[in-house]
């Protein structure tokens, strides 16, 4: 539920996937035909020695291609805007479910009073092995997520009604109604290690 | 409730769909790397100009210059198939097994495994057999149940059926049941 900037993900998947194809791809042709790519091969190399030729004088004597220290900062910009990039996913938690900004003040109710009102009266039933709760902004709007594990045989729809009575108190206590998803959510290997009590 | 209404939407639709952030964070920690080592290299080469010959150096003993046409096919295939996974994996829609739909007052998300669970616990109950007995694959519209009966004892097709949509239904989703009966039974 969190705020990922998706198309993000799959436009950098799209370049790096069509990057790997065409160069793989030419490796490919160049290894098994390399008569055909040989006038390429020299206009290549012609090319690069062109662009290497405009230069600059280092203070210890040696000359310096512009095209190799355009090359270098380009490299050192992409890699920072990448490093960017990693630390901005999985974005948009919050560590509040409500604010209200009153003349006198502001009220803010934190996650945990959703974790305890909300997961804690169904991690309490039999047939539910966890509970939990999260909150995130979603368009400005703050929702909960509840995702509840339930235990081998289970009655889905009890354990929907229990969520929806879990619900309707968060929303007689907190006087207004916010977005919340209740997730049924599978068992993980995690759940496996939880000891099984049996449905009663 | 117009703003939640679409939040919901938003929410739903996300979770529905895989987010794609872990192959994309690890394409990106790989491009990272590999530029911090062009641009790490083009500088020590560009300080020192004998790292160009230590590093030929390196690549002859590496890859023999015999070899080089195989070495180029063999890591210009791995680049490409590499590269044909990146590019699935960005067009592809990448539906999780999970089913949502909104009640009155919540959006619910049910992940297929736990629906398949049901629909399997359901089934079993019905037809009096051992929950082993019942396996269960839930696709986008249909559930198939393969049952495997006790030996000497039938088992009603129709019921098992009605118990596998219920099953579903009692959460408000509809799949349309396909059972099949194995023809040899165990001994429970």
């Amino acid at each position: 539920m969190n705020s990922t900037n998706r198309v993000l993900n799959r436009a950098l998947l799209l370049v790096s996937g069509v990057v790997l194809l065409v160069a793989g791809a030419t490796c490919v042709a160049v290894g098994l035909q390399p008569m055909w790519f040989q006038p390429w091969q020299e206009r290549a190399v012609e090319a690069a020695l062109r662009l290497g030729e405009p230069s600059i004088e280092m203070g210890s004597g040696g000359a310096v291609s512009i095209a190799a220290l355009a090359g270098l900062g380009a490299a050192v910009l992409a890699a920072l805007l990448l490093v960017v990039f990693v630390f901005t996913r999985g974005r948009g938690k919050t560590k509040s479910v409500l604010k209200v900004d009153a003349e006198r003040g502001r009220t803010v109710v934190d996650r945990n009073v959703a974790e305890t009102v909300l997961a804690g009266s169904l991690a309490e039933r039999p047939d539910v092995l966890s509970a939990r709760t999260g909150a995130y902004l979603v368009r400005g709007t703050r929702a909960v997520e509840l995702a509840v594990t339930v235990q081998r045989g289970a009655s889905l729809d009890r354990v929907l009604a229990a969520a929806e009575d879990a619900v309707r108190a968060w929303d007689a206590l907190l006087g207004e109604r916010a977005p919340i998803m209740v997730h049924l959510a599978d068992r993980s290997w995690r759940d496996a290690l939880r000891p099984r009590t049996r449905v009663r | 409730m117009t703003s939640e209404r679409s939040a919901y939407r938003r929410v739903l639709r996300r979770e529905t769909h895989s987010s794609r952030t872990a192959p994309a964070v690890v394409t990106a920690v790989v491009a990272i790397v590999i530029l911090l080592v062009l641009a790490v290299g083009g500088v020590w080469g560009l300080l020192d100009p004998s790292i160009r010959g230590t590093a030929g150096a390196w690549l002859d003993r590496a890859v023999p210059p015999r070899n080089r046409p195989e070495a180029l096919v063999i890591a210009g295939a791995v680049a490409a198939v590499i590269g044909l996974v990146l590019l699935a994996l960005a067009v592809l829609p990448g539906r999780r097994a999970r089913r949502a739909r909104t009640t009155e007052r919540l959006a619910l998300l049910v992940d297929d495994g736990v629906l398949a669970d049901a629909v399997a616990d359901a089934v079993a109950l019905r037809c009096g057999i051992d929950r082993r007995q019942v396996a269960t694959t839930l696709g986008r519209s249909r559930v198939s149940v393969r049952i495997t009966p006790t030996s000497g004892i039938r088992v009603d097709e129709s019921a098992a059926e009605a118990a596998a949509s219920e099953a579903v239904s009692a959460l408000g989703f509809t799949v349309t049941p396909r059972v099949h009966v194995a023809s040899t039974g165990v001994v429970a």
